[in-house]
């Protein structure tokens, strides 16, 4: 970490050090450009948070958090309004991620709602804020979008189709995966495209059984696609091979960064071309204009400790703070909006539809090592394909596991006590399979976020304020989503132990998107097809918010394939003066 | 598994200072005895008495700033002293002692290592 250079004009600043952030630093310091990376959260010593491989009862609240810590329920982000904190609270309130016996592991990776407050309608917004953002906490699937997602208003007439196509953007998937490390298995799916495989994880036997019983109905289960490196990486000298180790689905992330996060991943390579100065601690609150040429001059931040104000200039500014972040600060600057279209068109992920099932004939075999893997497994979309679905557009897919994992998964729900029940926990409890679904939300014009002048975070920079409900769409798609989940349990005849209908609290599936979208037409569009502003040539907003449309794949693998393209296209164009 | 994220949310607040202090050493017999009752030494595994759950338990309401939470464990554990378990299992009292016997016994060393035999956490060159 060097100092900042204030006299100087860097080729590019980069705000935000996600998988967006992280992404275009990488890039553009390997192209030779002088980058300056600004992050408002703290560089911290991640090892000592993560203890990937310490026991519960090696630590003194079995991995809970201590008194005067306490995360959002459900119920409360039901039944109350936002801010959920207020900012006097005597408890560190976080976020719902934080519930969880691996809680204390993340605290201070995720943000104290009590500094961070935002109003409107309920949203579980989930911040992580130091370097590497949520990719120090990520689920890990890395999924690919096709010309179903891409072209999907040229199928079905909704919204607005992405000025990219799937070739477009093939290249830059497999440039994220020679670099990263992907783990998975090929199934030739048109609508979920294959990646540059590592050695996929073993599906079990219920996950077996499952994938079996589903191909007479052309549907596929395939190993967890994961953002982790199974066979290692020759180019990385920060990250491990996955040793297989278990207790993945403990929060927070990996020690041996086998699973990819944005520091070791994107951000120390990037520092070790000598092209990358990196501050922690820096909260950008606005984007600064060169009313002359009507380009960016650069950028000014608080010092998050200090509160001191300071201004940087660069030639091109590179926004990665996160989808609704960076709709945040372009609001507030006032900039890059003359489609009216900032903040609007804001989508994400329904989630909560889950069905558990009990496979009866793998009770009482001997113990194996399930959770050892990154993930189980993952069934991809199967509707509005060849068909359409009479009640609903769009897609959804299904995480899911199954077998043994440290904690017994039927502890909390087998009935009794005693002898009886111990043995039954025990006996049972690599049985169980379960699995819920993600599905597209529609981008919708109304779907907003704005700013709220009259509520302020720590740091006196205004809030936002949602403006974003589900639909009738999703709504009808959530009823279908446990009807074939139940459906698929039956042809693979596994007894169904637990069902769960409701959707989630808005913003649960932390895959917000879509509040900057790209697009032909710089009426109705932010950006073009490089992530490129309309409005403000030298200003490119890298991270989810350009996405057009949802679709029903996690998104990390498409932030970070998109923002190589168009950080490959800054490069060339400012090389040619052309910004 | 969503049924577990949400059931240990329950169980929050957690271990940490002593017992002595917050329970009565007649409370804690109970409180001993009960989760005993709940996970029992079997000819697989130790139970939840030597699993050292009801220190863990004690620890955890000791240094707990829910002041509901503690009444409702020392009027709880009176009650459920006298009644015992049969039969109590719509009780709520009954399933926060349940909830936070299973929560401590499965992330104990014998809960995990010699009742659940877990296999997992350990370096594997190949698998």
């Amino acid at each position: 970490m060097t100092e900042i250079d204030f006299s100087k004009v860097y080729d590019a600043v980069v705000v935000g050090s996600g998988a967006a952030g992280g992404m275009a630093a990488h890039v553009l310091t390997s192209h030779g450009m002088q980058v300056l990376l600004l992050e408002a959260g703290k560089k911290m010593n991640i090892e000592q948070e993560l203890r990937s491989m310490e026991w519960p009862y090696d630590h003194p609240r079995r991995g809970l958090m201590p008194p005067g810590h306490r995360a959002l329920s459900h119920n409360e982000y039901t039944v109350r309004r936002p801010p959920y904190a207020q900012p006097n609270a005597k408890s560190k309130v976080y976020s719902y991620i934080q519930d969880d016996y691996g809680a204390d592991y993340t605290k201070n990776i995720l943000v104290d709602e009590r500094e961070h407050p935002y109003s409107g309608t309920n949203y579980a917004w989930v911040r992580a804020r130091c370097l590497g953002g949520k990719t120090n906490i990520w689920g890990r699937l890395a999924l690919r979008l096709s010309d179903y997602d891409f072209k999907a208003k040229s199928r079905d007439g909704f919204g607005e189709d992405w000025p990219i196509s799937y070739a477009d953007l093939e290249p830059y998937y497999d440039k994220v995966d020679l670099y990263l490390g992907i783990s998975g298995q090929k199934e030739n799916l048109p609508h979920l495209p294959d990646s540059l495989f590592q050695r996929p994880v073993a599906l079990n036997a219920a996950e077996v059984r499952l994938r079996h019983a589903l191909t007479s109905m052309g549907r596929t289960v395939t190993p967890y696609r994961a953002g982790v490196t199974t066979d290692g990486l020759k180019h990385n000298k920060y990250r491990s091979r996955c040793y297989g180790r278990g207790a993945c689905s403990r929060k927070g992330g990996c020690d041996i960064h086998a699973a990819f996060d944005s520091p070791t991943g994107l951000i120390y390579p990037a520092m070790d071309t000598g092209n990358l100065t990196l501050r922690p601690g820096s909260v950008v609150y606005e984007v600064r204009m060169d009313n002359a040429t009507g380009r960016a001059s650069g950028v000014s931040f608080l010092d998050s400790e200090t509160m001191r104000s300071y201004e940087v200039r660069a030639k091109a500014v590179v926004l990665g703070a996160s989808t609704l972040e960076s709709a945040r600060l372009l609001l507030l600057s006032k900039i890059a909006n003359s489609s009216g279209h900032v903040g609007h068109n804001f989508c994400e992920h329904i989630m909560g539809p889950s069905v558990t099932g009990f496979v009866k004939d793998l009770a009482g075999r001997p113990r194996t090592n399930d959770d050892g893997r990154p993930g189980g497994f993952y069934l991809p979309r199967f509707r509005n394909l060849t068909e359409r679905h009479l009640k609903f557009i769009r897609g959804y897919g299904f995480e899911g596991e199954s077998g043994a994992s440290m904690f017994p998964p039927n502890a909390m729900s087998t009935p009794g006590f005693g002898a009886a029940f111990k043995r039954k926990v025990r006996e049972e409890a690599g049985a169980f399979i379960t699995m819920g679904a993600f599905g597209e939300v529609l981008p919708r014009y109304e779907s907003r976020v704005g700013i709220d002048a009259a509520l302020k975070d720590k740091w006196g920079i205004p809030a936002l304020r949602f403006d974003y409900r589900f639909g009738d769409n999703e709504k009808r798609m959530a009823e279908d989503m446990v009807q074939s989940a139940l459906e698929m349990f039956e042809a693979a005849k596994i007894e169904v132990t637990a069902v769960d209908r409701e959707l989630l609290t808005p913003g649960w599936s932390i895959h917000e998107l879509g509040t900057a979208r790209m697009g032909k037409d710089a009426r109705t569009s932010v950006l073009n097809q490089f992530q490129q502003s309309h409005d403000v040539k030298n200003l490119f907003v890298v991270d989810g918010s350009s996405h057009v449309s949802a679709s029903c794949q996690n998104p990390t693998w498409t932030i970070m394939a998109l923002c190589w393209r168009s950080c490959d296209y800054l490069v060339e164009r400012l090389k040619r003066d052309e910004l | 598994m969503r049924s577990r994220r949400e059931v240990l949310k329950l169980v929050a607040g957690a271990a940490g200072g002593r017992p002595e202090g917050f329970f009565s050493r007649e409370e804690f017999r109970i409180l001993d005895e009960l989760t005993e009752t709940i996970i029992p030494s079997d000819e697989h595994s130790p139970g939840a008495r030597a699993a050292g759950v009801p220190a863990y338990i004690a620890a955890a309401l000791a240094e707990s700033n829910d002041a509901g939470l503690k009444r409702r464990w020392k009027t709880g554990l009176k009650r459920m002293g006298r009644s015992g378990l049969r039969g109590q299992e719509n009780d709520p009292f009954f399933k926060e002692l349940k909830e936070r016997t299973a929560f401590a016994y499965y992330t104990s060393k014998i809960g995990i290592h010699s009742e659940m035999e877990y296999k997992g956490n350990v370096m594997r060159e190949n698998w």
